[in-house]
């Protein structure tokens, strides 16, 4: 049946994958080793083959839905099993001043199927307002887009002050300008190109990898 | 008597594109977009014809209001415009190809003052080609302004450019010394599809409506993202877009002309699912192209086309033939303006040595395209009847007048032999138009007046002393 489960997943066949996980809830398998052997090895999957390229962006969107969907059916059973710690908390935004948020969505989402409890707090946003949502929700990860010139440059400033708000969240930067070399010169904690190599970082950075 | 021009067939038929007006009209009526600014819904409001939605700061408009809006449109072409062939070079990257190394790397101010000159030396149009990193981040769109002003005449200086203006304060900066250097200023709005607006924007133009500055309509759908996926439903997102912002500004600025920005009007931009990325010169690309230029020409709007751009990482034979495809169709489309000379890796990159190309490549297509002269001279009858058997033409009095001027003389397409291609070391395309980028750019001697120069400086080191501007960017 986990077999089946992580199928679907790939499939992006959500009626199925809720199916299945709703059956084995119901069986009494527990929610930690439906996810751990039936969605996230789905979601794996899905990563390696939109990494080759032979998933397209709409099938590991269905994917992300039919993921999404099942691991909400968890939720309810995480406290009477214990457990039900997601991947890590993570925070993300575009920063204040740039409105572009096409690929800022795409890794957001991508973050989330892999596992994260995401926050979006959408476009323009100002550092204060990232910091705030990071203390809120207890943010173990930081993810900051910037598409213009002038944004990325505020991307530093924005670092400093999420370290010095006493923030523990590590910060991730992307957005088309940013490169490996500008990431590390503004003492971000990592960098990564597109939405698939964000998740390896993310889990990277949470010590999930 | 002159052949007739070579031209396109197929594609939208004028009632298809009436169709596609019509609905985009009907869209504005009915379902209207999001004006997210106050300040300007409050100028809205109580205008026979405009309804607003105080909640969703959902906006709609009349049809006689939109149809209005679109008769009152004034395109502001520069003269040289009428004569077509006019390039722009590509606008705002961050990344270059090296001149003397060949790698990519991060732009400066030292590259935008060289490119500036290389484009003006191709008498290359439109906005700032790279973005000076080094400079403060507040200081960056003024100075963009300052050396495209500085060091070239078309640039930043007509309709075809639409360089940022990101805040309040640096628009005032910029404005200030379009004003001392006599240079062109407009305000642009690029929608943010579907249906709404960047704040900051909208802002900007709510300062700046009593100043009679024209002001311009712009979006860029993006297919399968933020329109539908099928070509034809983004241009119609497009229209329905732009028509609405359009009618605002026809509505709110009233003290100068409004126009619909012709760069990304009425088309959409595909991507690509399979790499999750933005793509520019595919098959798609130009047949989008080609809709808006029939939809254009049917809408007596100017004619330009992104054909310049390709998804090549280099120039080479992809680079080669999706620009010169893209070029030619859109050519042969009536396009009169040729843009995003100088790109690669679908505007990711900016290269000198690719606008040398892209200039030869439109160069090419222009001769090929070139009306030619039907007369009994051309004709030739009287030449090979009288010509004897064994003579040569090399001497005859035609050949004499029109061997320099009839044929195109390429500066870098070599039609030479192997000989003497080896002769002159055997390099590559790439290397001729490396040397040619140098050659124009030690030559270039266009500079804008010492005066005004002094003008823009003074300017300048207000702005870059200004800590208001500065506090501004500093999030
Ligand atoms: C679409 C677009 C717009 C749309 C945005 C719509 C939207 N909802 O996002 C609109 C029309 C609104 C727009 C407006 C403007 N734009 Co714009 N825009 C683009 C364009 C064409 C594509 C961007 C895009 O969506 N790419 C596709 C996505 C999937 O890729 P991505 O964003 O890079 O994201 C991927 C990675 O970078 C990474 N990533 C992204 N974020 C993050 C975050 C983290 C944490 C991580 C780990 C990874 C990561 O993963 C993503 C998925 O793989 C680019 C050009 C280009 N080719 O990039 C210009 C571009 C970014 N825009 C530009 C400009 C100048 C503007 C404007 C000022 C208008 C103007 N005058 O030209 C305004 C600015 C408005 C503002 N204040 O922000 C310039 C920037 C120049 C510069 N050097 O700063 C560009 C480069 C075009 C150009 N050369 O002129 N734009």
């Amino acid at each position: 049946m986990f077999e089946e489960l992580k199928a679907s997943i790939i499939a992006g066949d959500q009626e199925k994958a809720t199916g299945l996980t709703t059956k084995m809830l119901n069986d009494g398998i527990g929610p930690q080793k439906i996810l751990k052997e039936g969605l996230v090895p789905g979601m794996d999957v899905v990563g390696e083959k939109f990494r080759s390229y032979e998933m397209w962006l709409p099938e590991v969107i269905l994917s992300a839905k039919a993921m999404k969907a099942s691991t909400e059916l968890l939720k309810p059973y995480w406290d009477q099993n214990g457990g039900g710690e997601t991947l890590g908390k993570i925070v993300i935004a575009t920063v204040e001043g740039d409105v572009h948020d096409i690929g800022k969505n795409l890794v957001s989402m991508m973050l989330e199927s892999a596992g994260f409890e995401m926050t979006d707090l959408g476009v323009n946003v100002k550092i204060q307002a990232i910091i705030d949502a990071a203390n809120r929700v207890d943010a173990d990860l930081i993810g900051l887009s910037a598409l213009l010139t002038t944004t990325m440059l505020a991307m530093k400033s924005a670092i400093k002050a999420i370290r010095g708000s006493g923030s523990k969240a590590k910060v991730m930067v992307g957005g088309s300008p940013i490169t490996q070399e500008y990431a590390s010169e503004i003492e971000s904690d990592g960098f990564a190109p597109d939405a698939l190599r964000a998740i390896t970082l993310a889990k990277k950075l949470v010590g999930k990898s | 008597m002159k052949l007739e021009a070579y031209t396109l067939t197929g594609g939208l038929t004028p009632d298809q594109i009436g169709l596609m007006r019509d609905k985009a009209i009907e869209l504005v009526e009915t379902v209207g977009l999001q004006i997210p600014h106050e300040g300007l819904l409050n100028r809205l409001q109580g205008i026979n014809g405009v309804s607003i939605d105080k909640a969703t700061q959902i906006v709609k408009f009349r049809s006689d209001l939109i149809i209005k809006a679109i008769q009152e449109i004034k395109y502001p072409l520069p003269d040289y415009y009428e004569d077509g062939w006019v390039i722009s070079a590509g606008a705002h990257q961050t990344k270059i190809v090296d001149m003397d190394t060949g790698k990519i790397r991060e732009t400066t101010l030292k590259d935008l003052i060289e490119m500036i000159k290389i484009g003006d030396a191709l008498d290359t149009v439109g906005s700032a080609s790279v973005v000076p990193m080094e400079v403060p981040i507040q200081l960056q769109e003024i100075i963009m302004h300052k050396v495209a002003w500085e060091n070239s005449r078309r640039r930043a200086n007509d309709m075809f450019e639409h360089d940022p203006k990101p805040t309040v304060r640096s628009t005032e900066y910029i404005y200030e010394m379009s004003k001392v250097a006599n240079k062109w200023f407009a305000l642009g709005l690029y929608m943010i599809s579907p249906r709404s607006f960047d704040v900051v924007e909208l802002e900007i133009i709510d300062k700046f409506l009593d100043r009679g500055v024209p002001m311009w309509a712009g979006t860029m759908p993006i297919m399968g993202i933020n329109a539908p996926i099928t070509e034809k439903a983004g241009i119609l997102q497009a229209m329905f877009e732009t028509y609405a912002c359009l009618t605002m500004l026809n509505l709110l600025n009233t003290k100068s002309y409004n126009y619909i920005q012709i760069i990304d009007s009425f088309i959409a931009h595909p991507f690509d699912m399979k790499y999750s990325t933005f793509v520019y010169g595919s098959a798609e690309d130009v047949r989008g192209t080609l809709d808006k230029l029939s939809i254009h020409k049917h809408l007596k709007m100017p004619l330009a086309a992104k054909s310049l751009l390709t998804a090549a990482k280099e120039p080479d034979a992809q680079t080669a033939a999706e620009v010169g495809m893209y070029t030619l169709m859109a050519a042969l489309a009536g396009a009169k303006e040729f843009r995003c000379g100088g790109l690669l890796t679908s505007a990711e990159v900016y290269s000198a040595e690719k606008l040398v190309l892209d200039y030869e490549i439109v160069q090419y297509i222009k001769h090929t395209l070139q009306p030619e002269e039907f007369s009994d001279e051309m004709l030739g009858f009287d030449a090979i009847a009288k010509i004897k058997p064994g003579e040569s033409f090399l001497e005859h009095p035609a050949t004499f007048k029109y061997y320099r001027t009839l044929y195109w003389d390429p500066n870098i397409f070599l039609q030479s032999n192997l000989g003497q291609w080896q002769e002159l070391g055997s390099k590559s395309l790439v290397q001729y138009a490396n040397e040619r980028a140098k050659k124009l750019l030690a030559e270039h001697k266009y500079e804008i007046e010492p005066e005004k120069r002094r003008e823009l400086d003074k300017i300048y080191e207000v702005a870059a002393k200004d800590e208001a501007l500065a506090k501004e960017r500093q999030f």
